[in-house]
């Protein structure tokens, strides 16, 4: 159910997002300052923004930029975690406790504060943006992913796969990193939600994407201004926002449930 | 219980240093030049010298970080270029807003998400459980910067009942309120059903429903009140969310608190007011996951003889 509901939310705004220029009725930079802020007509079904753009275009458009941006840095951020969490089991000692020492002070920033911060200092832009979601994003799975490997490698098909010959590289790549992945996945899950919440969340402050460019969270900022006469700019690109996270999350949630993953 | 607290004061301090040189290195080692960001691109060079030499940026990287450990450990976070006034004061100004913000969010959401989830729990499988499971899915998925405007659009425009912004009066806080502890009333109201549920398979349950304790006994008393300690650890780890969280809240509603001195800080490029605002946040999170620690290991001594 919550699998079903949550895939279709998903391959719908993923259909749109990739489809966009096939979906969108018209270009979502095109001006028209004479109808700035027009009301819904059949032509125009969410409007037009300030500039007399049409809001529907560049709310398919705006599914794009949620898409880049989650599933890139959930990529890097799982890369960059699962690397240093193996190298924290692989190597032990005193490397484990640095790495560990790193991972806790990434994972003691709350939310998007540091994201914040960084695009302060680095100015608004969408690659600017990656950078500032990966600055911690990656600690969470290196926690994961070190947990995993240090209880995996006591059971006993490891210890049957070293028994056997197996060398290092295939007992980390056969057994370890197979069967460390479901609760990778399920992390990477959660994390795409909070990632594109987040991305939209920088976009809204003004320290994500930069107009013209259409994100969700730079129309929710650019509604701001016309809560009283204009809501709809408001309403429908939250709305989107809302309803993507929820089916990432219901996959997510479908996905713990149906592999039997605790989290913490 | 000292030697608990020993070991976690241990694992704090190097965490502190941490957080106070990771802020450090995000100011002042990202490649861009605050200085041609404060001042543009056209500014003068002398003009840019002179404010590179006020900031201490010409200095080597290293004695810039000692100069700002020393001023940390002396309370003085420098002082804001566009007010000439100590970061600290403007802050500290700033934190009582914030925190009421903070506190009026997590009381909102536990004296909503806490009952509710102990009837969805007693009602399991019921349309209440359904309705309260399905408005905790929402709660969690809403974005703050879209629910807040939608409260604006519904109690300040259409029913005039609230004001829009600002900080002026007890109805002016209702809104920033609900807007940020929604999110955590979503994730407590979860959190509390599946602890009363599993509490209330529990043994000391089933002997307390056999001694003849009415139905509500049974939940109020004994399913919720070992159903609390997790609820209230996660309460605690919330509110350090919350403070990041109130930096867009405060921002949507014009909240006169340390999240809005960043985010108008970070707008005017004023560069020692935005390290100072992260540090505090960050540091009051940094302290306030080490409080319910200490708190939840003074709640449940397996905690403290495991480690």
């Amino acid at each position: 159910m919550k699998l079903k509901a949550g895939l279709s939310l998903l391959a719908f705004f993923g259909a749109l997002a990739a489809a966009a220029p096939l979906f969108a009725p018209y270009n979502p930079y095109a001006q028209d300052l004479l109808c700035s802020l027009d009301a819904p007509t059949a032509a125009h079904p969410m409007g037009l923004d300030l500039l007399g753009r049409d809001i529907l275009s560049r709310v398919i458009y705006g599914a794009r930029v949620s898409f880049a941006a989650g599933f890139a840095v959930i990529a890097v951020n799982g890369l960059i975690g699962i690397l240093i969490g193996g190298v924290a089991a692989v190597w032990g000692g005193r490397m484990d406790v640095l790495l560990m020492r790193v991972v806790d002070v990434a994972q003691a920033f709350p939310g998007i504060l540091l994201a914040i911060a960084v695009m302060a200092v680095l100015g608004p832009g969408f690659g600017n943006l990656l950078i500032a979601l990966c600055l911690t994003g990656w600690a969470g799975f290196a926690r994961l992913t070190r947990g995993q490997l240090l209880s995996l490698r006591e059971r006993e098909y490891v210890t049957a796969a070293v028994a056997a010959g197996a060398g290092k590289w295939r007992i980390l790549t056969r057994h370890l990193l197979p069967n460390a992945a479901a609760p990778l996945l399920v992390e990477a899950a959660f994390g795409l939600a909070s990632v594109i919440v987040a991305e939209a969340g920088l976009s809204f402050l003004g320290l994500g994407v930069q107009p013209p460019a259409p994100s969700w969270g730079s129309m929710l900022n650019e509604g701001r201004a016309f809560l009283l006469i204009a809501p709809r700019l408001t309403v429908f690109p939250g709305l989107c926002l809302m309803l993507l996270a929820l089916a990432v999350t219901l996959v997510g949630e479908a996905l713990r449930d149906r592999l039997d993953v605790k989290r913490r | 219980m000292h030697r608990y607290i020993t070991s976690r004061i241990f694992f704090l301090l190097p965490t502190l240093w941490g957080v106070v040189t990771a802020v450090f290195l995000v100011i002042h080692l990202i490649p861009g030049d605050p200085v041609e960001a404060m001042l543009g691109e056209t500014a003068m060079a002398a003009e840019k010298e002179a404010l590179r030499h006020e900031l201490g940026l010409d200095r080597p990287i290293l004695a810039q970080y000692g100069v700002y450990l020393a001023g940390l450990a002396r309370g003085d976070l420098g002082d804001s270029i566009a007010t000439r006034r100590p970061v600290f004061a403007e802050i500290a100004a700033r934190w009582p807003a914030t925190v009421e913000l903070a506190v009026a969010a997590l009381l909102l959401a536990a004296i909503t998400a806490v009952p509710l989830g102990v009837l969805a729990a007693a009602r399991r499988g019921g349309a209440l459980d359904s309705a309260t499971l399905f408005f905790s899915l929402i709660g969690a998925a809403v974005p703050s910067f879209w629910l807040g405007p939608l409260l604006i659009i519904v109690f300040s425009i259409g029913l005039a009942w609230l004001p829009v912004s600002g900080r002026d009066g007890a109805a002016s806080i209702i809104l920033p309120a609900v807007t940020l502890g929604a999110g955590m009333a979503a994730i407590l109201l979860r959190l509390t059903r599946s602890a009363v549920l599993e509490a209330a398979a529990d043994d000391y349950v089933r002997a307390a429903r056999a001694r003849g304790l009415p139905e509500r006994m049974v939940y109020l008393k004994h399913a919720l009140g070992n159903a609390l300690l997790p609820v209230v650890t996660v309460m605690g780890l919330q509110l350090g969310a919350l403070l990041s969280g109130a930096v867009i809240t405060e921002t949507i509603f014009s909240w006169p608190g340390v999240g809005r001195l960043m985010i108008e800080a970070i707008e005017k490029r004023d560069y020692p007011v935005v390290q100072g605002c992260v540090l505090n946040i960050a540091l009051c999170y940094v302290f306030v996951n080490f409080a319910v620690d200490i708190f939840y290991a003074w709640l449940d001594p397996r905690i403290r003889l495991e480690r």
